[in-house]
């Protein structure tokens, strides 16, 4: 199934909002940021078998779109996600990032992973610091980038302190920080609050939201949690799987700023029931 | 929930001091009875040590006080301090019996037999042991063996007189008959006169000793003294001093283990990030290492000459490609995860390694190369060996070869604390340089007092201040979930105008 083949229809659209309505228009307005072309992505495993992971990816993300992908497993989101990294090559097809070609892993595409990846032996200070590092900033002569940042992310008294002391929600948070203090076009994170406890996601969806406000990128976020797929997002994109195939990109009916209460919204739940079915159909189940 | 009535049925519990067990899967005990234990795993093997060398139940030899010269080559000539199994201790008995009666039938046959004098010499200076033992001699200089003669004649007839009593090292009886015996002979020639020598054989005397551990197990007393002896005294024949052989051990170890770190740590590194280089060096490191290095002794010594260049290429040729493999594998343990987060910050390929790669795996490679040191040790024994033997294994080998084991025992033990210790100092070490790999190691005191001063002495780094033990991040307490407040105008997020 290709992206033109589902209509972008949603069955909560007899209840969009005009503010939303008018907000999503003006984002697809909006000049395209991420461009996947008719990805495919074969895999060949030891025993020699052919394993489609992608199928016909087509989708397009809009500058400063807040964009989350939920699918079954199998469904190719973390494949997805490592070709726009440049961790892998598609077997056919093409990642266009404001229209240049992506070949290889850089620094205009942050990464946020599920599992803790700040590097031990430096401090959140380096940490945030590194990607400076790498690309020469001058900025990581000096601590005060740094520090702004770890005062974004909320860690403000931690720069000097090791990841090991800290707990779980506040490594990511430093994540946050150092994939952000390069300035990366866009922000990659892949079920980044998966190994937190739900009061401490709940925390980290509003403390991301309120960052993606302040800060000029675009974020492409994997979650199996379909609240935080609805909660956070503009477009909700639905994966199939066996191959991972796009099912649907399905259009938020919420107004900004999300707070936590409008997970009793019925268009939240609307949303998310929808979103639930395409997944799982009925007829799949039992 | 029901009204708790703690006044009622108020019994004091029964207080049992609660012991907890010594054996627990997978538990720690405390830090004391760790400690205790730390200290018995050495106390221990010493006691067994000292039980075997002491207690006369596991006695297994004489160590020989009195040695007459046997009479055949059966047995083979001894000097006092040498030990002799039990068992074997009846045939020399035997034979010095068989000698004696022998000498006792051709004095029967001819009262007026000549003999050799020098055989009778050589029997009278065999009381030499008694006299020492008892001090009856310490005015004469041992070196000149004319006076030695005189004094050790006199005590003979002195002993046979009761002007002698000996305090330490008593004679058997049968020896005393023996001194009796031969003194009445002897009484004809005193005063000694090297000039008028007795040709009438005399009598050899009997062996005697003292129950004593093996040969192979001295006591640890006698280590002890020979070790202080040993560190202390001048070598004879210019050998050299003992501190000269550690040091001389040390810089075979250390030079080929350093060269060995100079090629080994990089090309591993470089095997363990590039399938290149792994696919080119480790198919050869994996058979070489097959190969053992002792083999190649005579051809290092051949190649390299006799000096002290091939036992350092042999403590290379031991470690080198090991430490290839090892720290290959130990790159290839570092999370991928890290590799990649790097990448998407725009590491490139040389800062990936620098940056990323080398300090990523520096807490596994320190530890690597502990290892490998101490197998550095194990080729230095046959590093010294090859060529000139040199350093501690020469003294080992030298006194090994003589049966003083009380010498070598110190030397292997002294090989084994050096090792010990500095494995020890690099373990204190790593605690220090890679606090991250040991996040329940208790900081050092230094670490701690450190601590103080850079941060005014209100935080320690274990402890980072305003967590909630709970969610672990800072923000809202305790108490105020997310969704638990929608209405009081106070919502979960921090900032109430969050989101765009």
């Amino acid at each position: 199934m290709s992206n033109q083949a589902i209509a972008v229809a949603n069955p909560t659209d007899v209840d969009f909002p005009a503010d939303v309505r008018q907000r999503l228009d003006e984002i697809n307005q909006r000049p395209v940021l991420l461009d996947l072309d008719g990805l495919n992505k074969i895999f060949i495993s030891p025993t020699g078998q052919k394993i489609q992971a992608l199928s016909d990816f087509d989708l397009r993300i809009h500058q400063r779109e807040l964009i989350t992908v939920v699918g079954p497993s199998g469904c190719g989101k973390s494949t997805m996600i490592r070709i726009i990294a440049g961790f892998e090559t598609p077997t056919t097809g093409e990642v266009r990032l404001d229209g240049n070609p992506i070949e290889t892993p850089g620094a205009d595409r942050g990464m946020v992973f599920q599992s803790y990846t700040l590097f031990p032996w430096l401090s959140v200070k380096d940490n945030v610091k590194f990607g400076l590092k790498m690309a020469n900033d001058p900025a990581a002569k000096s601590d005060e980038v740094a520090l702004e940042w770890i005062d974004t992310v909320g860690l403000s008294g931690f720069a000097d302190h090791y990841p090991h002391q800290l707990s779980g929600g506040m490594k990511q948070r430093v994540a946050i920080a150092r994939a952000l203090a390069p300035k990366p076009r866009i922000l990659m994170m892949d079920e980044p609050f998966g190994a937190l406890d739900a009061r401490t996601r709940a925390q980290m969806q509003n403390h991301l939201l309120e960052i993606w406000r302040d800060v000029d990128v675009t974020i492409l976020f994997i979650t199996h949690d379909l609240d935080e797929a609805v909660y956070l997002a503009d477009r909700v994109l639905v994966l199939g799987s066996h191959p991972g195939h796009i099912k649907a990109l399905v259009d938020v009916p919420l107004p900004r700023p999300r707070q936590h209460e409008q997970i009793f919204d019925p268009r939240f739940v609307e949303t998310k029931r929808y979103v639930e079915h395409l997944i799982h159909p009925p007829e799949d189940k039992g | 929930m029901t009204d708790p009535t703690p006044h009622l049925d108020h019994t004091p519990p029964v207080r049992r001091k609660r012991r907890d067990p010594w054996m627990r899967v997978r538990r720690d005990l405390s830090p004391k009875r760790q400690r205790r234990l730390v200290v018995m795993s050495f106390v221990f093997p010493l006691l067994v040590w000292s039980v075997l060398a002491y207690v006369p139940f596991f006695h297994n030899d004489y160590r020989l006080t009195i040695t007459p010269e046997p009479h055949s080559n059966k047995v083979a000539n001894l000097v006092p301090g040498d030990r002799m199994a039990k068992d074997y201790f009846a045939t020399y008995l035997d034979e010095v019996r068989s000698g004696n009666d022998d000498v006792l039938a051709k004095r029967a046959e001819n009262p007026d037999i000549q003999g050799s004098s020098r055989a009778n010499q050589k029997i009278i200076r065999r009381i030499q042991p008694l006299a020492e033992a008892n001090g009856w001699i310490d005015d004469v200089d041992t070196s000149d063996f004319k006076a030695l003669d005189a004094a050790l004649f006199d005590v003979w007839l002195g002993v046979a007189e009761g002007r002698f009593t000996p305090a330490s090292l008593n004679l058997t009886d049968e020896n005393f008959e023996i001194v009796k015996a031969n003194a009445e002979l002897m009484q004809a020639f005193a005063p000694y006169d090297p000039g008028n020598k007795i040709k009438t054989p005399l009598l050899n005397l009997m062996p005697q000793g003292v129950s004593s551990s093996a040969t192979f197990l001295p006591a640890p007393h006698e280590c002890v003294k020979a070790m202080i002896e040993d560190f202390t005294t001048k070598p004879a024949n210019d050998q050299p001093w003992m501190y000269e052989r550690v040091l001389s051990s040390l810089k075979v170890v250390l030079g080929g283990f350093l060269l060995s770190c100079l090629i080994g740590v990089p090309l591993g590194i470089l095997c363990g990030s590039y399938d290149l280089f792994s696919k080119l060096f480790e198919p050869f490191s994996d058979f070489f290492r097959y190969m053992p290095a002792p083999t190649f002794g005579l051809l290092l010594v051949a190649a390299f000459g006799v000096g002290g260049a091939p036992k350092i290429a042999l403590v290379f040729i031991g470690t080198f490609p090991h430490m290839v493999l090892m720290i290959a594998d130990t790159a290839r343990l570092l999370d991928t995860k890290l590799i990649e987060a790097a990448e998407a910050l725009g590491a490139n390929r040389t800062k990936l390694l620098r940056y990323v790669v080398v300090p990523g795996i520096l807490p596994s490679l320190y530890e690597d190369l502990r290892t490998l040191l101490g197998w550095a040790w194990t080729w230095l024994v046959i590093a010294e060996l090859i060529g000139t033997k040199t350093g501690l294994t020469a003294f080992i080998d030298m006194q090994g070869g003589k049966y003083n084991f009380d010498r070598v025992y110190p030397v292997i033990i002294l090989i084994g604390i050096i090792g010990f210790v500095t494995d020890q100092f690099l373990q204190a070490m790593a605690y220090r340089l890679f606090p991250w790999e040991f996040p329940r190691h208790r900081p050092s005191l230094f670490a701690r007092i450190k601590g103080w001063f850079n941060r005014g002495g209100d935080d320690t780094p274990a402890d980072p201040p305003s967590t909630s033990p709970h969610t672990g991040s800072p923000g809202p307490r305790r108490g105020a979930p997310p969704t638990a407040t929608p209405r009081t105008g106070r919502p979960a997020n921090p900032n109430p105008a969050g989101g765009a």
